[in-house]
């Protein structure tokens, strides 16, 4: 314990005869990390303050078109987190062709659906799910709404037919009954798996697109990546601007990684200034009886101080700037951009890198203790 | 009495080639303990190389130095750091003060490296400070002391550890006749007070105060008497 207080004392005392220097080198080292710290600040906020944008000028969310599925593989999206997955080109299902008994549906708009939740608007039989989306036992399930329930007498568990040719009918039945407006815009829904299914079955091509609905812009590229990991693509007009902001903040990352390095380098300079204006008084430490390590120990921890202090002066810099950043463009844009996880990721790797930067200090440090020609730097005679 | 200093065979050679210069060249000699001596001679006569020599502060080229029973010729660097700090104190021409400590900073730093607890720093300190006659001086910036009181402080840093060894590199030879004066007077004291000193000088008038007197002439030891 008395060793530590007397290297801590001997560490004052350093700190008291270089105080100019070292606050010099602290407070470079503080401005050039604030530097660093506000453009990884700027690189993680760069894809927020533009998915904020987006969500606002696209409330609904956005739209990408899914490229290499087909009408059986669509359920490889349901561990995907798109809000909703629907059919993009319009589904040409022609009511004509459907029938109740006698009754034909022409004044019935169809369309084909991709369901992907149970739905809570149905007022009878059961809602949608999943397992629906193809057919089992040849039986195509489909959704009416109460209006067309109600105006052609169609109840659940109804058979409705799709005369498709003299010789060619599909079959669905009436699984459940939605209410009317608050669910599909149709007045019948098909889950469009099965009715593909039973398409191709009777050999009657139909042209399709999937497209998802990211809820979220921020999740955008983190969906995209979902989609490619099943090998499939996803794609929409948005895509340039998120490779252009993506490719943005890893130039800022990079920037800022930059910036700091620069930092920790003219810092270990002003260092290495300090330890050559104190080699005598190093010397003279060591004909007093200072052994190398302590010595290392002291200007070691002078040097870890500096950094840590820094970083720590250099943070509450950028957020003070950043709260009053923050402050006028949420006021001005309706924008908000608090994330701070960029900067405490990025704070460890600075000191790291600091510390990397600053060995060459550490090995100047041990060269002038290795030194055995006491005298002759004592009285300088180099 | 004991032999606190014994060298044997001593050399040393600086440079190399053409420009070769041995500073030493197989001196021996014995120092007892409580002995004042003064080692004097013309510059580049050796005398500073071999007080270094047997300071711990350099390693000669063959010969062996033996300072209170420990051979230093064999320690390695921390080990003879740690000798330094507790066999020996050192006065300098040249003072070597840390001018923006104060005199207390000065004068506790061999006691911060030979780990001595701070209660005991305080006391310390003010003893040494009592013994050079400074005791007022305690908070002053070293930078603002004349070059006497420098020098007394450099002494008193140089005791503060109560090494049994005081080498004295020219300590007189920055400072005018009155200083001096003290200066030698402040080393008779603490030699009445059983320290073995070691004085280097060319100045004889300061030899002439010591009790012993060994002269050196282009490294070799050429007359040793007692004064």
């Amino acid at each position: 314990m008395t060793k530590i207080t007397n290297l801590m004392k001997s560490v004052r005392l350093e700190l008291k005869s270089e105080k100019a220097y070292v606050f010099l080198g602290a407070l470079l080292l503080t401005a050039m990390l604030a530097s660093a710290i506000f453009i990884a600040f700027i690189s993680n906020n760069i894809m927020s303050v533009f998915a904020s944008y987006a969500n606002s000028i696209c409330p609904n969310g956005i739209s990408v078109k899914i490229s290499g599925l087909t009408y059986d593989n669509v359920d490889m999206l349901n561990d995907i987190n798109f809000k909703e997955v629907y059919v993009d080109s319009p589904v040409y299902v022609d009511s004509a062709d459907f029938y109740f008994g006698d009754k034909v549906l022409d004044e019935c708009s169809v369309g084909a659906y991709y369901f992907r939740d149970e739905n809570n608007n149905i007022t009878e039989g059961k809602g949608y799910s999943q397992k629906n989306n193809v057919s089992s036992d040849g039986k195509i399930p489909m959704w009416i709404s109460e209006d067309t329930g109600k105006k052609y007498g169609i109840k659940v568990g109804d058979e409705i037919k799709q005369i498709i040719s003299d010789e060619l009918t599909v079959s669905y039945y009436v699984e459940g009954i939605y209410n009317s407006d608050k669910f599909m815009i149709d007045d019948i829904g098909i889950p469009f798996t099965a009715y593909y299914q039973a398409m191709s079955d009777v050999g009657r091509f139909v042209q399709h697109n999937i497209c998802g609905v990211i809820g979220d812009a921020k999740d955008y590229s983190f969906i995209c990546n979902q989609v490619s990991q099943k090998g499939l693509t996803a794609g929409s007009s948005f895509d340039d601007v998120f490779n252009v902001l993506n490719m943005l903040r890893g130039l800022f990352f990079i920037l800022s990684l930059f910036v700091t390095v620069i930092a920790a380098i003219t810092f270990s300079n002003i260092c290495n200034v300090i330890f050559k204006h104190r080699m005598k008084h190093i010397m003279l430490e060591k004909i007093l009886g200072r052994k190398n390590r302590d010595t290392m120990f002291i200007y070691g921890f002078i040097i870890e101080l500096t950094i840590i202090i820094s970083l720590i002066a250099a943070t509450v810099a950028v957020l003070c700037l950043q709260g009053y950043a923050e402050t006028v463009i949420t006021n001005t844009f309706g924008i908000k951009i608090a994330n701070l996880t960029g900067i405490t990721a990025y704070l460890p790797v600075a000191f790291i890198l600091c510390n990397i930067v600053l060995i060459r200090s550490f090995v100047s440090v041990f060269k002038i203790t290795r030194r055995s020609d006491i005298i002759s730097v004592f009285e300088d005679r180099e | 009495m004991k032999t606190i200093i014994k060298a044997e065979n001593i050399c040393k050679t600086f440079g190399s080639g053409e420009a070769e210069c041995k500073a030493l060249d197989g001196v021996s000699l014995e120092i007892k303990e409580g002995e004042f001596v003064s080692i004097v001679g013309r510059s580049g006569s050796g005398k500073s190389t071999f007080m270094h020599l047997i300071g711990g502060l350099d390693k000669p080229d063959s010969g062996k130095i033996t300072i209170n029973d420990t051979v230093i010729t064999d320690l390695n660097s921390n080990k003879l750091a740690d000798f330094r700090c507790k066999n020996t104190g050192f006065v300098f021409q040249a003072f070597h003060l840390e001018p923006k400590y104060t005199v207390y900073d000065n004068i506790s730093v061999p006691l911060l490296i030979a780990n001595t607890p701070q209660k005991e720093i305080k006391e310390k300190v003010n003893n040494v400070l009592e013994q050079v006659g400074l005791t007022k001086k305690i908070k002053v910036k070293a930078a603002k002391l004349s070059g006497g009181e420098k020098q007394r402080i450099a002494i008193a840093r140089a005791i503060v550890n109560n090494p049994p060894i005081i080498f004295a590199d020219e300590p007189c030879g920055n400072l005018d006749s009155t200083n001096s004066d003290i200066i030698m007077s402040l080393f008779e004291k603490l030699n009445s007070m059983g320290k073995t000193i070691v004085l280097v000088t060319h100045n004889m008038s300061d030899a002439e105060r010591t009790k012993r007197i060994i002269t050196f002439k282009d490294g070799k030891k050429t007359d040793d008497k007692n004064n």
